[in-house]
């Protein structure tokens, strides 16, 4: 059995190939957050009705995944993520116990000796030890569902999964919740990758932080609204290049900002040595995914910043992947194929 | 041998017979019946909104197709629908002073060009039109063309179970989700109908995804073809077949309905433009339409807004195919006839046979007696033409043992997949000679065996055009797994790696153990086992030959899923209902902006002294903000509250008496 499952700050995914439906792919997607719910008679009656899994936690109830958003009414406070700055929380127990129930059911059983799980963590790798620990907590958790773990870039996945015209060479963008990821690749094979901290929700914070758009809880704290600003995007489809309002405007001002800094990374990677040694001058296509990739003008506003930072003549395109918020996961079961394959034929020699 | 040269006389008369316009319709008319050509449309700001016919043989340029669309202004940006993707794909800017950045056009794209400058020269305004059926340009005559125009215009109101929206505007303009029929059509504006089901399960097949990072369903149709590849120049779906809409026969065609491509393709085109679709049914005469009930259609709609009575034309502009002259039989036709009349007749009566064919007439006889026996009788036609593709790359080899092969053929057949060799690839991913087996060849492998770093280059060179398969096209995984062995053997060339790569057939050949056992050696017919010229040519051993067929189906797998032609299916977690989890919660602290105050002042009603009011505020600030007060506490502040007030009372009486 080879599965993949991104573990991402705002969805959890995970897809594999389910043998009773052969030639399809089977996936399972669950909101990284929970919601805390009183814990009173009247709060678990209610969630019993509903058959809505629920968590014991000491002093509250906590309803995890998709089934948070159904729970949440009977709470006034917003739900919480289970990747804190994108990281695994070092002060949050039930949010690693919910982490392992989560992974444990998205992950299906194993069905053979030798079984792969190809994961990506969140956060940015080389920035402190906490991600290497996200890691290792992370694998541990597949380790304990009786798969071997293989960590792959979020990028370099992405790259797999949606680069095939191009003989996967080129650049993938993945911009995350809390995480971009860029890298550039020769024939699949990574030259040079960078993760940057910052992602959508940052954006939506500040949105929210200038415009107080906030929620109260029972007890009078306010919390930011981040739903609100979502479902704001969502319904309003705002447009980076015509921005009407001032929200709007203070939004793509927010894109301006973190395009700049995925600019000047991708102008960094492409004076690296072995991206100049292994494709010169070449003019290279750029591929998009992850979820804050999905607003409408991204793609030119992008280009706006290449043609600002002086790298547009090294593009030669610019691309929304056709399913950018999957792309992720599906490019990992690609890695989790070949190199199952790999594997089988190293071992077998 | 002068019977031979007259044939090829003949021959080269028909080679180089030039067939006239009229012929070329004819020919046209006749292919689009078997086989449409790839077009793609441009629309917006352009002298000429049309389609454009992708060659197969050159490769067109977004760049090159807007120039030659002739561009309004300096500079424009051109937005990209591709495939049945909802949105743009991508923007390019295009002008007279960039450089071509080298984005192909695809088949059955819409190139949607604005100008970035105002347009000061006269241009009819246009907009398109996808449906399943393709993809039509529409010139939009009058001020107000509503949606439902085009839609009666080009063939029909769509049915319940069909959905129009507008996928593609201009720069600030709202897209329309779910467009109403009396939705006014903007220059520009590309709309598209589409099923119901189509529009909630784009690109997923029957699974819609519950969620995304915005909560949507937004998941689009993966790209039909690859961007970069020369062969997805080639059409794999006919494009511009008829729309399924219901069509009213109140609507009468005119002479010019052979332009939509909606109607019969009955009538023959006059002639083609090369660069123009003249030779498509859609292009070939002029559509002209009334248009609905303004009035019925848009009740609310402002008196300035309603179309005139007078009929909307909603025309498909083919300039060139109106001023291409008629028909004219040359000198050249005649000749093409004639030539085509005595080739044909001398074929018929077999005069023209040489010597050589002859020879290789008898020995297919020999051929054809010799396997009739064993395979023709005994399988249907797919098995027979599996055998002659078996058999072909084999003519040295004698009849005889061509005849004891016969055996193995018959597995192959049943196999339905021969066994690939490095001149014979159908597909690189169905060949496990790169996965499974030794799918480099022997300058490649040695290259490999003695690379050094600086001999890489060449090495991929060689590694990539291994992976080319029949049609010239690269393998996806292949380029993968290649490149990554490469670095891999780079990385430490002294390892085992190449032996290991030499090794994959053995090493294939024992992940199948029971087939190996199971099948008896002596099976092998000897001929295939003993001849050396036979086994790079011979397709298939039937030890190795489950295996094989079972990796060609895995590699066919793994390039369904790097072209995203897998279809998804969301499933449900299932979760325990409850479980208890050990600790406390942090909550959402991060989010928390105010904390909440733990007690509210209490008013004081009968403060009117500034001074009061500012120390009665001291009071109640110095309080903790986050403790609640015990009931002793609670006590004593109401004893020293009603002690403080009447002593603020007293203040107050001496003060105003002071003050009196």
């Amino acid at each position: 059995m080879i599965c993949a499952i991104d573990f991402g700050s705002c969805c959890i995914r995970s897809v594999f190939r389910n043998p009773r439906t052969p030639g399809r792919l089977s996936m399972y997607a669950e909101k990284s957050e929970y919601a805390l719910i009183p814990d009173t008679g009247h709060h678990r009656r209610s969630l019993a009705d509903q058959q809505i899994p629920f968590a014991e936690c000491e002093g509250s109830l906590a309803v995890v995944g998709n089934n948070a958003a159904r729970a949440q009414w009977l709470s006034r406070v917003p739900c919480t993520p289970l990747f804190v700055e994108g990281a695994v929380p070092s002060d949050d127990p039930p949010a690693r116990q919910m982490l392992s129930v989560l992974t444990e059911a998205m992950l299906p059983p194993v069905d053979a000796e030798r079984s792969l799980c190809v994961l990506t963590v969140p956060g940015v790798p080389h920035e402190s030890h906490r991600v290497q620990n996200n890691a290792e907590f992370l694998s541990r958790l597949i380790r304990m569902r009786g798969y071997s773990p293989f960590v792959v870039n979020p990028a370099e996945a992405s790259l797999l999964a949606t680069c095939h015209d191009a003989t996967f060479t080129g650049i993938s963008i993945v911009m995350g919740a809390e995480t971009t990821s860029v890298c550039i690749a020769r024939y699949g094979i990574s030259l040079a990758k960078e993760s940057i901290a910052i992602g959508s929700n940052w954006i939506d914070t500040e949105v929210a932080r200038q415009f107080q758009v906030q929620v109260w809880d029972g007890d009078g704290n306010s919390f930011i609204d981040l739903e609100s600003i979502r479902q704001w995007k969502q319904q309003s489809c705002p447009h980076l290049r015509n921005a009407v309002g001032d929200r709007e405007r203070m939004m793509s001002r927010l894109y301006v900002v973190v395009l700049d800094r995925v600019t000047r990374t991708v102008a960094q990677l492409l004076q690296s040595t072995p991206v100049r040694n292994a494709l010169q001058r070449q003019k290279l296509a750029v591929m998009l995914s992850g979820g804050a990739t999905m607003i409408e003008g991204f793609a030119s506003l992008l280009t706006e910043r290449f043609i600002e930072h002086e790298i547009a003549e090294r593009i030669q395109s610019i691309r929304l992947a056709p399913d950018p918020a999957t792309a992720v996961v599906r490019g990992a079961l690609i890695f989790g194929e070949l190199e199952a394959r790999a594997l089988a034929v190293e071992e077998a020699a | 041998m002068e019977r031979l040269k007259i044939v090829l006389i003949i021959a080269a008369m028909v080679a180089t017979a030039r067939t006239s316009p009229g012929q070329q319709a004819a020919q046209s008319s006749s292919r689009n019946a078997d086989h449409a050509q790839p077009t793609f449309v441009v629309i917006g700001d352009v002298r000429n909104h049309n389609y454009f016919v992708l060659s197969a043989h050159t490769r067109t340029t977004i760049h090159q197709a807007v120039i030659q669309a002739g561009i309004v202004g300096d500079s424009v940006s051109v937005s990209v629908v591709r495939g049945m993707q909802q949105r743009a794909a991508f923007t390019q800017m295009v002008s007279g002073a960039l450089t071509d950045s080298g984005e192909l056009v695809m088949e059955g794209d819409i190139l949607v060009v604005q100008s970035m400058q105002p347009i000061l020269e006269a241009h009819q305004k246009n907009a398109a039109l996808r449906t399943d059926g393709g993809v039509v340009p529409v010139t939009l005559a009058d001020e107000f063309i509503a949606v439902g125009d085009v839609l009666q215009g080009t063939g029909g109101l769509p049915s319940a179970d069909q959905q129009v929206k507008i996928a593609c505007r201009f720069r600030g303009r709202p897209l329309l989700e779910n467009a109403a029929l009396s939705d006014r059509v903007e220059h520009g504006d590309v709309i598209t109908v589409v099923h119901s089901a189509q529009a909630t399960s784009r690109g997923f097949g029957d699974m819609v995804p519950a969620f995304s990072e915005w909560q949507t369903s937004e998941v689009t149709q993966p790209a039909p073809a690859g961007l970069n590849a020369v062969v997805n120049l080639v059409p794999e779906v006919a494009p511009a077949t008829p729309l399924e809409f219901p069509v009213q026969a109140s609507e009468a065609k005119t002479l010019d309905d052979s332009r939509n491509p909606f109607a019969d393709p009955a009538e023959p085109a006059d002639d083609a433009a090369l660069e123009s679709h003249s030779e498509t049914e859609q292009s070939e005469s002029e559509l002209s339409v009334r248009s609905v009930s303004q009035a019925a259609v848009v009740p609310f709609a402002p008196v300035e807004n309603i179309a005139p009575p007078a009929p909307v034309e909603i025309a498909v502009p083919l300039e060139a195919a109106r001023q291409v002259p008629a028909a004219s039989m040359g000198l050249w036709n005649i000749l093409f006839i004639g030539g085509l009349l005595v080739a044909g007749s001398m074929i018929l009566i077999g005069s023209l046979r040489t010597e050589d064919e002859n020879l290789s007439s008898e020995s297919s006889e020999l051929h054809y007696t010799a396997n009739s026996g064993n395979v023709v009788k005994n399988f249907a036609t797919p098995v027979s033409s599996s055998i002659e593709s078996s058999t072909v790359p084999t003519p040295s080899v004698p009849e005889k043992k061509i005849t004891a092969t016969a055996i193995t053929a018959v597995i192959t057949a049943v196999h339905a997949k021969p066994l690939l060799t490095s001149e014979n690839l159908p597909s690189a991913t169905e060949s496990q000679a790169w996965f499974g087996g030794d799918w480099r060849s022997t300058q490649a492998r040695a290259c490999v065996s003695s690379m050094a770093s600086e001999q890489a280059a060449t090495c991929d060179s060689e590694i990539v055009t291994a992976g080319i398969d029949q049609n010239g096209k690269v393998d996806s995984p292949s380029i993968y797994l290649m490149e990554k062995m490469v670095v891999e053997s780079l990385s430490d060339s002294t390892s085992s790696r190449s032996v290991k790569m030499t090794e994959n057939i053995a090493v294939e050949r024992n992940a199948a153990p029971v087939a190996a056992t199971t099948k008896p050696p002596a099976a092998i017919p000897a001929a295939v086992a003993v001849e050396p010229a036979m086994r790079s040519s011979m397709p298939i051993q039937p030890v190795v030959s489950e295996s094989v067929v079972n990796g060609a189906k895995d590699l066919s797998d793994l390039e369904d899923l790097l072209q995203n032609r897998l279809p998804i299916d969301l499933c449900q977690v299932e979760l325990p209902l409850r479980v208890s989890l050990f600790g406390r919660p942090a909550g959402p602290r991060r989010l928390r902006i105010d904390a909440a105050h733990s007690r509210v002042p209490v008013p004081h009603m009968n403060m009117s002294s500034e001074r009061r009011r500012d120390e009665s505020v001291t009071v109640s600030a110095q309080r903790s903000a986050f403790e609640m007060p015990s009931q002793e506490e609670q006590a004593g502040e109401k004893k020293s509250a009603a002690t403080s007030a009447s002593l603020d009372r007293a203040l107050h009486y001496l003060q105003d008496r002071t003050d009196t």
